[in-house]
């Protein structure tokens, strides 16, 4: 059986094995996605990380409008809507939900999630800037979720511990990064679709297993040669690339072109940097999931991100970037005008941006607009 | 041109002639023109009680300000902007540190200015929508007009910004934003609501420390870019500012509270609640207006004279409007008695002294003991308290179409309201920045339902 295959059966299996460790005593922690919550934390508290991650349903979405007024972002709404829907098993298996809060959005999560459900809401702040008080804020904030984890499981975070999770960690994010890395080429051997599935599915599967799937499926990519891509090389951003919600590949393929590298602040597991195994570990997680780590849109300023997308867009051959933008996610959407200016002047590249709320109607003027993008960028 | 408004806005003769060759440049920079004076005129008498003097006043206050603000760089040595949610005594002692500083609540200041008296906004919201806070996308509108302001050419642009981002994070976008298009200096506030369900009135110290430290990093800032430095007394008098503003402001609030007929229409008290976030360039007129209005509406207590009619339904009214008189004048106008609006009352947990010493430290706790700044279970606390407290007959909650977070509480609070206390709740969605974000008429459509559900839950 190949490694694709192997993680299907996983992923196919892991509800019931979530439930079933449950019902054994074992604590499911479910936390939002944005790269500010250490799972080597939870993992080493012996309790199971699951990130809330799910979207591009319109169903949770109209759902959420029962709790929330309509103007929070359209992925936030999603996760107060699978809860309330009860039809996404992993929503109703969550113990504790952590919130790193970053944003009014996801803050609204938190808050609704507190008042509508019965789960236990640990929220933990994320500091808008990189200076030092930023940082030791941070850092304070994930010496009171230690606190926290190890009341609700009721086992201590010790340091052996934590440094073999980190350590798996470690190796989940090198592996990604290598296979990634792969998509630099002509003939990159895994689509654009292909890795977001599996950045997603790492974001719930058993992380050793994981691990060990990964090993084996770089190897089978290291073999294999793709296609050859005939359109243009695309780079993907924006704040939210969820999991369910795969619709611009298809449309970038159809209309010629490929997503060959992405930049998501939520959604794609982050796999540049490296936690340190040494020395005070919880100082070594801060320092590279808050300093080492690109800023998102809603950092002030954030104009590193910009800079960090250049890099990747050199890198990988790019040649235009399609920015998928989400409803009402204001930071991002403020950030298009000057980060279009930027990439223009600094690169010449050209940017599109598409917008969703998770609606079936946006297909088709979604598509006209990719096809007419990929074709200007054929032409130039 | 413009004498009448001005007079309607108490100015006197002599001192309109004096400020003439000030307010024909500024009007020309804002774009205010003859027939605006006519319609500025039809509004301040529909919208306002003119036979109070304190609300001329204040007027007058609100009038000097939009006259200042296109002046400014031409007035000032330096020229700093901010905006709500930017804690309202640090930008006042910033205003303190010399007279040749000017600092300004652009934003406040055009919107009570052009939004309420001359209702000439939009083509500033569209200059924001235009700039990158696009149309339809749930942008704060007092943003939309901060950022038109300036890239509309009506208001100049500054030397420095200094961009709130602790309450709500649209500003420190928006400021981005313009920071990196025009090539301004901007300096981030930055802070995180990150306290537990439940957790409020208890405020965690690391939250306080940090916006505190953040706090006193703007006013590093505008010591550099303006040249002077931050003494002891101004601090204390940006403090003074504030709260003396806001006691007495606080003071009509509980009269109207208790008063059976409501004595004075909050379209009036309206004029004084946005002077809390904005330095004033003349304070003791405000104070003097504030003052004037507290005996003006004592002395229509004690002869039994109100706005609306003696046993009216009370309600709660969740929102006040910055650019909007005539909501106020409309729920009135059918009968029902906004007790409190927003967050005007303060509750007495809320009114406990900060345990803070350090200066920065004690502003930032008194704002974060506000229930609703704090959190969502904190603005369902301050909710329950007042119906606690003042036993009304229902509530207009409303969520404001671009303000992520004031709105996210509001269905909650609803729930409670129903739950707890069983009382008719209407959910109004409107915008407290923007008047092309509702309708007027619909919404005077559903209050005047929801009044006689009223009446007649009163009446049975
Ligand atoms: S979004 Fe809301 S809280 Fe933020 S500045 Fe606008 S109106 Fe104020």
């Amino acid at each position: 059986m190949d490694a694709m295959d192997r993680l299907k059966t996983h992923m196919d299996g892991r509800l019931r094995e979530l439930t079933k460790k449950r019902s054994e005593g074992v604590k499911v922690v479910g936390y939002a996605p944005g790269g500010y919550m250490p799972e080597e934390m939870v993992y080493a508290a012996g309790a199971i990380p699951v990130c809330l991650i799910r979207g591009g349903d319109h169903e949770p979405v109209a759902e959420s409008g029962a709790y929330i007024p309509r103007f929070i972002d359209t992925f936030c709404r999603s996760q107060i809507g699978y809860r309330m829907l009860e039809d996404e098993p992993i929503y109703q298996l969550v113990d504790l939900l952590i919130v790193p809060i970053t944003d009014q959005n996801m803050r609204a999560v938190a808050e609704t999630w507190s008042f509508y459900t019965d789960v236990d809401v640990f929220r933990h702040g994320v500091p808008c800037n990189k200076e030092e008080a930023g940082y030791q804020y941070y850092l304070g904030g994930l010496l009171r979720l230690k606190d926290k984890l190890e009341s609700f499981t009721g086992n201590k975070i010790e340091d052996g511990k934590l440094r073999e999770a980190i350590e798996l960690w470690n190796r989940m994010r090198s592996l990604f990064k290598e296979i990634s890395l792969l998509r630099k080429g002509k003939r990159p051997p895994i689509s654009g679709e292909e890795f977001a599935r599996l950045s997603h599915a790492s974001l719930i599967a058993d992380p050793p297993v994981f691990v060990e799937i990964l090993e084996s499926l770089l190897e089978e990519l290291k073999k294999k040669e793709g296609a050859e891509i005939a359109g243009p090389r695309i780079l993907l951003t924006g704040s939210t690339l969820a999991m369910g919600d795969y619709k611009v590949f298809p449309l970038v393929q159809g209309a010629g072109a490929e997503i060959v590298i992405e930049e998501f602040a939520e959604g794609i597991r982050e796999y540049w940097n490296n936690v340190e195994p040494n020395g005070n570990l919880i100082e070594a997680i801060a320092e590279t999931y808050f300093k080492k780590r690109v800023p998102p849109a809603w950092f002030s300023p954030s104009v590193d991100r910009i800079d960090f997308v250049l890099d990747l867009a050199k890198d990988f051959g790019v040649e235009g970037i399609l920015w998928y933008q989400l409803l009402y996610r204001d930071a991002y959407d403020m950030q298009t005008p000057y980060f279009e200016k930027m990439v223009k002047e600094k690169a010449d590249l050209r940017m599109l941006k598409v917008e969703s709320d998770y609606d079936i109607s946006e297909r088709g003027p979604m598509k006209t607009r990719i096809e007419a993008f990929i074709e200007m960028l054929g032409t130039r | 041109m413009y004498t009448e408004v001005f007079r309607l806005c108490g100015y006197e003769d002599d001192e309109i002639e004096k400020e003439r060759p000030r307010i024909d440049k500024a009007f020309a920079k804002l774009g205010l023109e003859k027939e605006d004076m006519a319609r500025a005129e039809k509004r301040l008498q529909e919208n306002f009680d003119l036979g109070l003097q304190g609300v001329r006043k204040l007027l007058h206050v609100w009038m000097d300000e939009l006259i200042a603000l296109p002046l400014c760089r031409e007035e000032y040595k330096t020229v700093i902007y901010s905006d709500w949610p930017l804690p309202g005594p640090m930008v006042m002692a910033i205003q303190r540190m010399s007279d040749d500083i000017y600092v300004g609540s652009i934003g406040e200041v055009l919107n009570l200015g052009m939004g309420i008296i001359f209702d000439k906004l939009t083509p500033i919201l569209e200059a924001g929508e235009e700039a990158g806070l696009g149309v339809g996308k749930s942008h704060c509108a007092l943003w939309q007009t901060h950022i038109g302001g300036i890239t509309s050419g009506k208001i100049p642009v500054p030397d420095l910004m200094i961009s709130p981002n602790w309450y709500c994070d649209q500003p420190a976008h928006a400021d981005q934003l313009l920071a990196e298009l025009y090539d301004i200096p901007t300096v981030y506030m930055d802070g995180v609501l990150d306290d537990q369900w439940g957790q409020w009135p208890e405020i965690s110290e690391h939250m306080i420390g940090y916006m505190g430290d953040q706090m006193e990093k703007c006013i590093k800032k505008a010591e550099e870019v303006t040249g002077y430095t931050m003494t002891e007394e101004a601090r204390q008098g940006g403090l003074q500012d504030t709260f003396a503003l806001y006691l007495n402001f606080n003071t009509i609030v509980e009269m109207m509270a208790k008063a059976d007929p409501q004595p004075i229409s909050h379209a009036d008290l309206n004029l004084a609640f946005w002077m809390f976030f904005t330095p004033l360039r003349k304070k003791e007129l405000a104070m003097d207006g504030l003052a004037t209005l507290i005996g003006e509406t004592k002395a229509r207590i004690e002869k039994g004279e109100g706005v609306v009619p003696k046993g009216a339904p009370r309600i709660y009214f969740g929102l006040r409007f910055a650019i909007d008189s005539a909501i106020f004048k409309m729920v009135e106008g059918l009968g029902l008695s906004p007790q409190v609006v927003f967050i005007d009352w303060m509750t007495p947990l809320e009114k406990t002294p900060p345990k803070s010493t350090r200066w920065a430290d004690l502003v930032m706790e008194a704002f974060l003991r506000r229930g609703v700044v704090h959190s969502a279970s904190g603005a369902i606390e301050y909710v329950k308290t007042y119906f606690k407290e003042w036993k009304c007959d229902g509530a207009i909650l409303c969520w404001p179409y671009s303000c992520r977070p004031y709105t996210q509480p509001v269905m909650m609070t609803k729930k409670m309201l129903k739950e707890e206390f069983n009382v008719p709740v209407l959910l109004l969605e409107a915008d407290a920045y923007d008047t092309r974000d509702y309708s007027a008429g619909q919404l005077r459509t559903r209050v005047e339902t929801f009044a006689e559900l009223l009446r007649m839950k009163k009446a049975a």
